[in-house]
């Protein structure tokens, strides 16, 4: 166990649960992913009334299809936006407070430090995505959803706030304004996502790389019901990324032995 | 340990990590795992293609010709992801036509949504990309067969060779496309036998002498394919011949005031009905003949053969028969002529029988016209489709294999007024709500006094 992870993670946690921030950020994000639930069930009721003199639009009528996608769909994006107001405080306001250096003379090592505070924002969010489940069942109870769709999309969304947080924490840990550093992760979250459609631009392995590094290549198989190892991996990859980069700042600027 | 040390550490222990991660990247690229959660597993492929897959023995490449961005094209790309998942000896790639007008050239791809497959020094052309027609286009390059038509020439035939108008090289171009060979036979002089898959006969003037019909015949008897394309008012002698297996060739020529209508001419009827069958399954474009005949299948004439009337001229449209008016230019629908919808094109299909019995095996498609199918015409509508449909068709039986498309279950969901409010109240109200409610509540508690 990395040293010091469970106090700093708990230190976090109450912390953030102490904000109303996290309050507003929830309730703003349920209110949002239910409206988004509402009209996409509305609009596939719509469909299928029509559907009764239309026989082609009849055959695509799937649930699946056409409710489910588009509304993982939508709360991955939700996700985008949400996640730097949930990561701009996590070292932002530890420096502006003048704690951050008192943090790191604690007995607790530099990845128990960091990774408290990474964990503590994935309970938040995790917490947050938890609000969504009633409205999964809600869907099972008006039709038949295909779950393994609905059980992957999960994963997905649950690797992209993986992914959005890591690089949320980084950003914090570069200024001690937490305006600043929600600015500077949503501007990054989503030049990351849409770097992928600058591949046209570039040669063939220009393009290739930029495709790769894009989220929106790596999120498809998720939205479809494919668990691809080459996609969980990004994620992974993605985080530890951000993650040890944001140890390497701290250490650069705080850390003196 | 001095600063300028420490940052040297410190960055070269970032290079090494951010090295590691691009050298996993790169390894999870080549080694990896797909796991379709689906409940009908929509994105695994079949165990019939997996059969063909395991067939291969050198490299083979899929390359998809689709416009990015569309829905095709991300079909197509998932597809593609299934085959080269399941072999390695599948390599694929997709290329827009649009940015990569040169490639697109390179393989004669004159529309979107089509696939390549190259391998075997060899290549096959798959217009409807699904799993089926890939799989089916797989096995046709492995096992590497060269399949022959037989072109009947000697009465004046529209020739294959031909690049004007009237010629039929496009025609040739699509079959070459699909692997097949043609080849030029002279019914008196060579023998027309089962190896060749097809046998065109295409707008004959001259007649045809009994040995050729027999030749004819017999190619029918022993379970061949043969494409007629007939043109009003020329007497080739096998008006008789397609009669004794029901398909009666009318001495009329088609009017169609609808196509008059679309700024054609009368004598341009429009094919707006098919028939549900093998050949227009899925079949929804509209194809444009010229200077066609009606036909229609009599089936008291020979009942070993299962006749179906394909393709249909609209409502409006008659089979005139009055030619002296119509040379004129007086065209009205008389009391001789057959009223529309009337057919085009008729196939009649052999029944296997006890070796004992008398009755052809083979397939008999008649078309009341040949232009459709030339150079002039073959691109316009769903002209090419058709043809298209129907070479593979008759040739599916062959070695095509089967896969049943997977259906997915059509779920309309029909929600009453109470329900709707109640969808409403719990996801736009209650949930929300209850998150406020219960914030309020641990916020009240863990608020800093």
């Amino acid at each position: 166990m990395v040293k010091g992870l469970n106090a700093v993670m708990k230190k976090d946690i109450l912390v953030m649960f102490s904000s109303p921030i996290y309050y507003i950020v929830s309730f703003i994000f349920t209110l949002i992913c239910g409206y988004f639930f509402y009209s996409n069930v509305m609009y596939f009721n719509l469909l299928s009334i029509q559907a009764s003199s239309d026989p082609f639009l009849s055959e695509m009528l799937n649930l699946s299809d056409m409710v489910i996608k588009p509304f993982f769909g939508n709360i991955i994006i939700i996700t985008l936006l949400f996640i730097p107001l949930l990561t701009m405080r996590i070292f932002s306001e530890e420096k502006r407070q003048g704690t951050i250096e008192l943090l790191f003379t604690y007995p607790i090592s530099d990845w128990g430090c960091l990774l408290g505070k990474y964990f503590a924002v994935m309970i938040s969010y995790v917490g947050m995505l938890l609000w969504t489940l009633p409205l999964v069942v809600l869907m099972g109870i008006i039709g038949s959803p295909d779950w393994g769709i609905v059980l992957v999309a999960y994963i997905g969304i649950l690797l992209a706030g993986m992914g959005f947080s890591a690089f949320g924490v980084f950003c914090s840990s570069l200024t001690e304004n937490q305006i600043i550093s929600a600015v500077l992760t949503f501007g990054g979250l989503l030049l990351i996502w849409a770097i992928g459609w600058m591949k046209r631009l570039g040669g063939e392995i220009v393009g290739k790389v930029l495709e790769y590094i894009s989220m929106t290549t790596h999120i498809e198989s998720f939205s479809i019901g494919v668990l691809d190892s080459r996609d969980i991996l990004y994620f992974l990859i993605f985080c530890s990324f951000w993650l040890y980069f944001t140890k390497k700042v701290l250490e650069q600027r705080y850390i003196k032995r | 340990m001095k600063s300028g040390q420490r940052r040297a550490i410190i960055f070269f222990s970032f290079f090494m990590f951010v090295a590691i991660l691009v050298f996993v990247g790169l390894l999870s690229l080549r080694h990896y795992t797909r796991i379709d959660l689906t409940e009908r597993k929509e994105h695994s492929l079949s165990d019939k293609t997996k059969k063909v897959l395991d067939k291969a023995t050198s490299d083979i490449e899929l390359i998809g010709f689709a416009r990015e961005g569309m829905d095709e094209y991300n079909s197509i790309r998932r597809l593609f992801a299934a085959y080269e998942y399941y072999s390695k000896k599948i390599k694929t790639r997709l290329v827009d036509p649009t940015r990569y007008p040169s490639i697109a050239q390179k393989y004669n791809i004159k529309q979107f949504n089509t696939v390549v497959i190259q391998g075997y020094d060899r290549t096959q052309t798959v217009k409807y990309p699904n799993e089926e027609n890939i799989t089916n286009g797989i096995n046709r390059l492995i096992e590497g067969k060269t399949r022959r038509i037989a072109w009947v020439k000697g009465h004046n035939e529209r020739d294959y060779k031909d690049e004007k108008e009237k010629g039929m090289s496009i025609l040739k171009e699509n079959l070459e496309g699909e692997n097949f060979e043609i080849q030029e036979i002279n019914l008196l002089r060579e023998r027309l036998d089962r190896s060749f898959e097809i046998c065109f006969v295409a707008g004959p003037e001259g007649k045809f002498l009994e040995p050729e019909i027999s030749a004819l015949e017999e190619y029918l008897k022993e379970g061949g394919n043969l494409i007629l394309f007939m043109e009003p008012f020329s007497d080739s002698g096998l008006g008789d011949f397609v009669k004794r297996y029901g398909i009666v060739l009318r001495e009329d020529i088609v009017v169609d005031p609808f196509s008059k209508a679309q700024g054609g001419d009368f004598l341009l009827p429009v094919v707006v009905a098919y028939t549900e069958h093998g050949i227009t399954r899925d079949f929804a474009l509209a194809t444009i003949f010229r200077t066609a005949r009606s036909i229609s299948v009599d089936r008291q004439i020979n009942p070993t053969f299962d006749l179906t009337e394909l393709a249909y001229t609209s409502k409006d449209s008659w089979a005139e028969t009055d030619l002296e008016n119509l040379f004129k230019g007086k065209v009205a629908l008389e009391e001789n002529d057959k009223r529309g919808p009337v057919c085009l094109m008729a196939i009649g299909e052999g029944r296997e029988l006890p070796s004992d019995e008398k009755g052809a095996k083979g397939k008999l498609v008649v078309f009341g016209d040949v232009d459709f199918a030339t150079n002039q015409f073959i691109s316009l509508g769903g002209n090419r489709q058709l043809l298209m449909n129907t070479v593979n068709y008759l040739t599916s039986r062959f070695d095509f294999i089967n896969i049943e498309k997977i259906h997915k279950p059509i779920q309309p969901l029909l929600l009453s007024l109470k329900q709707k409010r109640i969808i409403f109240w719990v996801s736009v109200v209650a949930i929300p709500l209850t998150v406020l409610g219960i914030s309020l509540l641990m916020w009240l508690r863990r608020r800093p006094r």
